[in-house]
């Protein structure tokens, strides 16, 4: 619609609309050198020798390419720890998100029951508390059940807190299917489950990808849960480990950014991935795209 | 689910009563079929988020320190406590002046780069990938980043500030200049996220309001003001909820750059609550803390609420 609109507008004010492109591009391109800056910023610091990074007067980009950084993470500091346990953990978050996530999200799009309000308006109220307000009880209760310091706790805490967003974005999806499809296979005598594993997930394959990338990379990208439910390297997250490079006599910057831009890989590979479906899932599929 | 080895049991007795069973199976299956397929969601959800939200709640009424075993009922003297310490006051003020900040930076931005956006122009796929990088950015790295850019000595800032002549500020150590850097490193990654709703907005605007308006020789800046705004609406509440959800619940960004300070003057609400808990272990006082944060963010979105529930409903009707 907007294409045919702008276009036909196009050819009438041909030199304007260069003009409009131009400007376009230029103002954009600004926006966008400065949002980046932090990020290449991040890059170039990591790949610099140390007098450059130690250096009052700006040097943009770096005199000699130095990878010293990267090894020292893995050599100096704990990295492949905290790259192992992130990953074990997010595999875990994403593993219960994807099983207990769709018949959830199935229920809450195809029935109408009695309390069916009550549990959307919990749903979203649980998007809404401060983590803060339930990590301490969560702490008192983990350490009671001794289970700080575990993957388990960890697995446990993040599929909790990436729950409510799946099955509102899993909702949003199976409400786009045609109800036809899984009436029938229910009337020829499926159960719902039946019908849940042949019928809905194989249909809303996109959705459940884009769901897995953000409960990944919401439990990739937290810090608070880490910081309090465990302090031992055996479960320390990366988030926690960037934070290792803060030293007693200051920031070991060079390494921290190596770290940094490890940790920042899976952003940049998912944001190319899941990019379509983003909105959806960050507006709990309040916004369709 | 358990049935099939039951049914064999009852199956050796009789094959009518089987049958039977199994039909009621069925039935009881279906009758419930809603509850048990929410069964796990709800269960880890209520163990992991809303029960402690409630144990919250029952420790927010006891003199709760971690190094004491005694922990005494103390009604709403925590509440008390919290409310009447000029630094509760001091740290709920900043938070809201805080939200209202970075939500006029974020939306102006957002929106200006979003109207942008929405035009049919060559790479404009390429401009919109590279937006979002700074939203999906970890808070912590987002912390980091801007720490490195605004350090006093080696960092971007200063270094562009001694190139054109300028005297170097102490970024995270002069206190304004300390909560101008929280409000950047915030805004950084909100401005990509109002960005994505207000574009996603934009493009499920109808038309032919539009074609009428610029036949009627509308400006760009009535068609904006009086249609664009007007129907984008729904999406622009939904972006707000959002945005003072998030907005008091900023704490990887504190809790790197600045741990606060100076002083108190960059302490937010989620760090303050922190503190009291895991510095001064005052559980008792921390989460009464709690639930005054979840009460004032309620109480900030009841008027955003059902605005935002009858833009899901058009948002339905559009699709």
């Amino acid at each position: 619609m907007t294409s045919q609109a702008q276009t036909s507008r196009g050819f009438r004010f041909s030199r304007r609309r260069l003009a409009e492109d131009t400007a376009t591009y230029v103002v954009l391109s600004v926006v966008l050198l400065i949002m980046m800056t932090p990020i290449l910023w991040l890059i170039l610091t990591s790949i610099r020798p140390l007098v450059e990074i130690a250096s009052t007067r700006l040097i943009l980009i770096p005199r000699r390419l130095v990878l010293d950084n990267y090894l020292a993470v893995f050599r100096d500091y704990e990295m492949a720890a905290y790259l192992q346990n992130t990953l074990l953990v997010c595999g875990g978050v994403i593993a219960t998100n994807m099983v207990i996530g769709p018949p959830a999200a199935y229920a809450m799009s195809r029935y109408s029951f009695r309390g069916e309000k009550a549990v959307l308006f919990g749903l979203v109220f649980m998007r809404m508390i401060p983590l803060v307000a339930v990590i301490l009880p969560l702490f008192i209760i983990f350490s009671t059940l001794r289970l700080l310091n575990s993957y388990a706790a960890l697995i446990i805490a993040h599929t909790a807190f990436k729950l409510p967003v799946t099955i509102w974005l899993l909702r949003a999806f199976i409400a786009d299917l045609p109800r036809e499809l899984d009436d029938s296979a229910r009337v020829d005598g499926a159960s719902p489950l039946g019908v849940i594993v042949r019928i809905v997930i194989p249909l809303i394959k996109p959705g459940l990808a884009a769901t897995a990338v953000l409960a990944f990379l919401a439990t990739w990208n937290d810090l608070l849960v880490t910081l309090v439910l465990s302090n031992t390297i055996k479960t320390e997250m990366v988030a926690l480990g960037l934070t290792k490079f803060v030293l007693e006599y200051g920031v070991a910057w060079g390494p921290l950014t190596a770290a940094g831009v490890l940790m920042f890989i899976p952003t940049v590979v998912f944001v190319f991935i899941a990019e379509r479906y983003l909105v959806r899932g960050l507006t709990m599929g309040a916004v369709k795209e | 689910m358990a049935g099939p080895a039951e049914n064999r049991l009852i199956g050796i007795e009789s094959g009518r009563e089987r049958v039977t069973l199994r039909s009621r199976l069925d039935a009881w299956q279906t009758r419930y079929a809603p509850y048990w397929l929410l069964l796990p969601a709800l269960g880890i959800i209520g163990a992991v988020l809303l029960y402690p939200l409630v144990h919250a709640l029952y420790i927010s009424f006891l003199d709760y320190k971690l190094a004491r075993s005694a922990r005494p009922f103390v009604g709403l003297g925590n509440y008390i406590e919290a409310m009447t310490s000029a630094s509760f006051g001091t740290v709920l003020a900043q938070n809201i002046i805080f939200a209202v900040v970075c939500i006029l930076v974020e939306f102006t931005v957002a929106m200006s780069t979003a109207l942008l956006l929405n035009r049919q122009f060559r790479g404009r796929a390429i401009y919109r990938v590279f937006f979002l990088l700074p939203m999906l950015t970890a808070p912590v790295l987002a912390g980091f980043n801007w720490r490195w850019i605004f350090n006093d000595r080696f960092g971007l800032m200063n270094q562009i500030f001694i190139g054109v002549g300028l005297a170097p500020q102490a970024w995270l150590v002069e206190p304004n200049l300390a909560r101008l850097s929280i409000v950047i490193a915030t805004v950084w990654q909100g401005i990509p996220f109002v960005m994505i709703l207000m574009l996603a907005g934009l493009q499920a605007l109808p038309q032919p309001p539009f074609e009428a308006a610029i036949v009627d020789g509308a400006t760009a800046w009535q068609r904006l003001r009086l249609l664009t705004l007007p129907l984008m609406r729904p999406v622009i509440a939904v972006a707000l909820a959002l945005r003072i959800i998030d907005l008091f619940r900023v704490f990887d960004v504190i809790y790197i750059m600045t741990l606060g300070g100076p002083g108190h003057a960059t302490e937010l609400l989620p760090f303050y609550i922190y503190r009291a808990a895991f510095s001064q272990s005052q559980f008792g006082l921390a989460s009464a803390l709690s639930w005054i944060t979840v009460f004032i963010t309620i109480v900030l979105l009841i008027p955003l609420f059902l605005n935002e529930r009858s833009g899901a409903e058009s948002e339905k009707l559009n699709a």
